[in-house]
């Protein structure tokens, strides 16, 4: 389907299954969607290589970053792109030094947390035990690209991240006891991962 | 894609705007005009007491391991124990991530993040990882005692409130830090000055001068030490394994034997014995001598000599055997034997002629020749020469571990 | 080859010091505690032949 930018007519060809924003790559307006900050849809330049229209190969199955949700903590930073990965949807959540690939989509977290913090041990199922490494609170939340359902638009959570030493992480958005989601999946590091049609630094000649 | 978002701060005393090189990745910052430093997201900001200049400087580029970094920010940092500080310098390149040079006594390392620490699982005191096992050098609190530039994270806040746990298994070291809110870990290396220096274009001279060993330093000197046991067992081997085949096959023959008495001299100063045959190329002969002593000496002088050549061989030999009741116990000294040991002695016929001092008490003695006799001293010789590299090698490693770990509390040196 | 760095020459020392082990064993030549012998002088040569000879 194919909809317009209300302020420069720019024309955008809706590509996901279930698409709850469309930021205008030009003006930096909502063209589907409603409710944020005309801030919030300014994406800084974080020297990310990534971009809108890079492609992957994850487990065997090729994928297309269409949006960035970028999460601010007050001493690090999540981007979550959201990327067609076939005929779903899949969140790649970027760090500095690692990189998350969550298939499945946002679900309610199934426990509670009691004075959460890093370095302690959260008791993902019976089985599976995860190591807390990250827990912040996300203090500014940016838009761009076209974008799956994000559960906290405005950004009032706590981000908490823990993960095993098989490679299962978990994020966990935690805005209270009543309002607690997750996107479960694999975490590996930068320099494992092949991407296509990235940005390049060419100032920073590396040989 | 689209119109990028300038990124500027303005600094919370002077309100000079800075661009940060890191743009949307700084998350705290000095203020080039005022020195103050300060948060880009929260109202957190500090005024440094003394300022240090860095050895390298901030905005400069240069070769790592072949990478190209830029100095984003520096900050001395005083471990809150001993306080002994120390340098860091922030480097970047965002194709490759971020860096770390850390610089102690003119001692260098170079650490990137890790998040495969083994620390992430759970708590070890010897965390393996493929480079090695590792030993818990260090567990502290740091402060920061000045920085300059910019960096991705509250340095100030985030060190204050992180407890530091130092592993190192030379050249290399394993970072962890643990706060409530994050962990985080970085593997190093250590890099000489002059890698650094080269890597920055400096003049080797302006970095710090170096201050004895670095703690991760490896040894001028070092060898693969599982290749010296190997060797040295192996060589110890063969050396029994020798000596075990040259005692199957050494022939150690009685040659001659004969009983000697006094009376028998009839007034000349020596006996000379019957020709014996020594065979084998060259081989070693041992001269046994017996007499009948009773806290008493036996002396003599003896000269090996070849019947066809005149070749000589001169020796003495001397024994003496006392014994008697002290206090109700008896005791005993020396032996009614003696004998002498002559090395490498050619084939052929030969004689003695014995030139014998007697006592007043011993009139006589008994004189046995032996051919190639098997002998184990040059063995334990050469064991002890074989252990001598190895022993000494891992002396000066002892002594060196030792002064590494000197200033650590976890040492487990004396 | 990288990992006999530093223990080449030792290796060298160890098959030289074999070799002359094995050599001295072979002509029973004892290092240490060997008797020490000396060659005759003059007059004790002449002390030893005359006797034997008579």
């Amino acid at each position: 389907m194919q909809i317009y930018c209300p302020i420069c007519g720019r024309g955008y060809a809706q590509k996901l299954k279930d698409t709850w924003l469309v930021v205008c790559d030009t003006c930096h307006h909502l063209v589907k969607g409603s409710g944020l900050e005309p801030d919030q849809l300014m994406m800084p330049d974080d020297w990310s290589n990534i971009q809108v229209g890079t492609t992957g190969l994850y487990k065997s199955q090729n994928f297309t970053i269409m949006g960035r949700i970028r999460l601010q903590m007050k001493n690090d930073f999540r981007n979550l792109w959201c990327a067609q990965y076939g005929q779903e949807i899949m969140w790649i959540g970027q760090s500095l030094e690692s990189i998350g690939f969550f298939k499945p989509p946002f679900a309610p977290y199934p426990h509670n947390f009691d004075q959460i913090r890093a370095g302690v041990n959260i008791e993902f199922s019976e089985q599976i035990k995860l190591k807390c490494e990250l827990v912040e609170k996300c203090i500014e939340i940016r838009y761009e690209g076209e974008l799956s359902p994000f559960p906290f638009p405005m950004g009032n959570f706590n981000l908490i991240q823990a993960s095993n030493a098989a490679g299962n992480t978990v994020l966990v958005f935690h805005q209270n006891e009543n309002s607690i989601q997750f996107l479960w999946g694999e975490v590996m590091l930068v320099y494992g991962v092949t991407f296509n049609n990235t940005k390049t630094w060419s100032q920073w000649e590396t040989k | 894609m689209g119109n990028e978002v300038v990124i500027q701060h303005s600094c919370p005393k002077c309100k000079h705007v800075t661009t940060p090189k890191g743009k949307a990745l700084t998350l705290s910052l000095t203020c080039e005009k005022c020195g103050v430093y300060y948060c880009v997201h929260t109202n957190a900001n500090d005024q440094f007491l003394t300022k240090f200049i860095p050895a390298l400087a901030i905005r400069s580029r240069g070769k790592i391991k072949g990478v190209l970094y830029e100095v984003m920010g520096f900050a001395v940092k005083r471990e809150k124990k001993y306080e002994y500080q120390w340098r860091e310098y922030f480097l970047f390149n965002p194709n490759v991530g971020i860096a770390f040079l850390s610089e102690y006594d003119g001692n260098w390392n170079f650490l990137k993040p890790y998040s495969k620490h083994p620390l992430f699982v759970s708590y070890t005191a010897t965390p393996t990882i493929e480079k090695g096992k590792f030993q818990l050098y260090a567990k502290y609190h740091a402060e920061v005692l000045y920085a300059s530039g910019e960096f991705f994270t509250d340095i100030i806040g985030s060190n204050e409130s992180s407890t530091h746990y130092e592993h190192i298994c030379p050249p290399y070291i394993l970072n962890f830090e643990e706060s409530n809110s994050q962990l985080g870990a970085y593997l190093g290396e250590y890099i000489s000055p002059a890698l650094v220096a080269t890597g920055f274009n400096l003049d080797k001279k302006n970095l710090p001068p170096k201050k004895g060993l670095g703690y991760t330093q490896p040894h001028s000197f070092s060898v693969d030490e599982s290749l010296l046991l190997t060797i040295s067992v192996v060589t110890l081997l063969a050396a029994f394994f020798l000596q075990w085949i040259l005692n199957e096959t050494a022939i150690n023959k009685k040659v001659f034997e004969s009983h000697f008495v006094q009376a028998d001299l009839n007034g000349q100063k020596m006996f000379t014995t019957s020709s014996f045959q020594l065979e084998g190329d060259q081989k070693n002969v041992v001269i046994k001598v017996k007499a009948p002593l009773s806290n008493d000496w036996f002396f003599a002088e003896y000269s090996l000599i070849n019947d066809a050549t005149d070749q000589e061989y001169i020796f003495t030999n001397e024994f003496e055997y006392y014994n008697g009741t002290e206090e109700g116990e008896a005791w005993s000294e020396g032996s009614n034997m003696g004998d002498a040991f002559l090395s490498s002695i050619p084939k052929g016929k030969y004689h003695i002629n014995i030139y014998p001092e007697f006592s007043t008490s011993n009139h006589e003695f008994t004189i046995s020749i032996f051919r190639d006799t098997p002998f184990y001293s040059n063995f334990f010789v050469l064991c002890f020469l074989l252990c001598l590299f190895p022993a000494a090698f891992y002396g000066y490693r002892y002594y060196r571990e030792q002064k590494r770990w000197e200033d650590s509390e976890y040492s487990t040196y004396e | 080859m990288d990992r006999l760095r530093g223990l080449k020459w030792y290796l060298v020392l160890v098959i030289l010091g074999l070799s002359f082990y094995s050599y001295s064993q072979i002509i029973g030549w004892r290092w240490i505690w060997s008797t020490k012998t000396e060659p005759p002088s003059k007059e004790e040569q002449l002390r030893n032949r005359n006797y034997y000879h008579k």
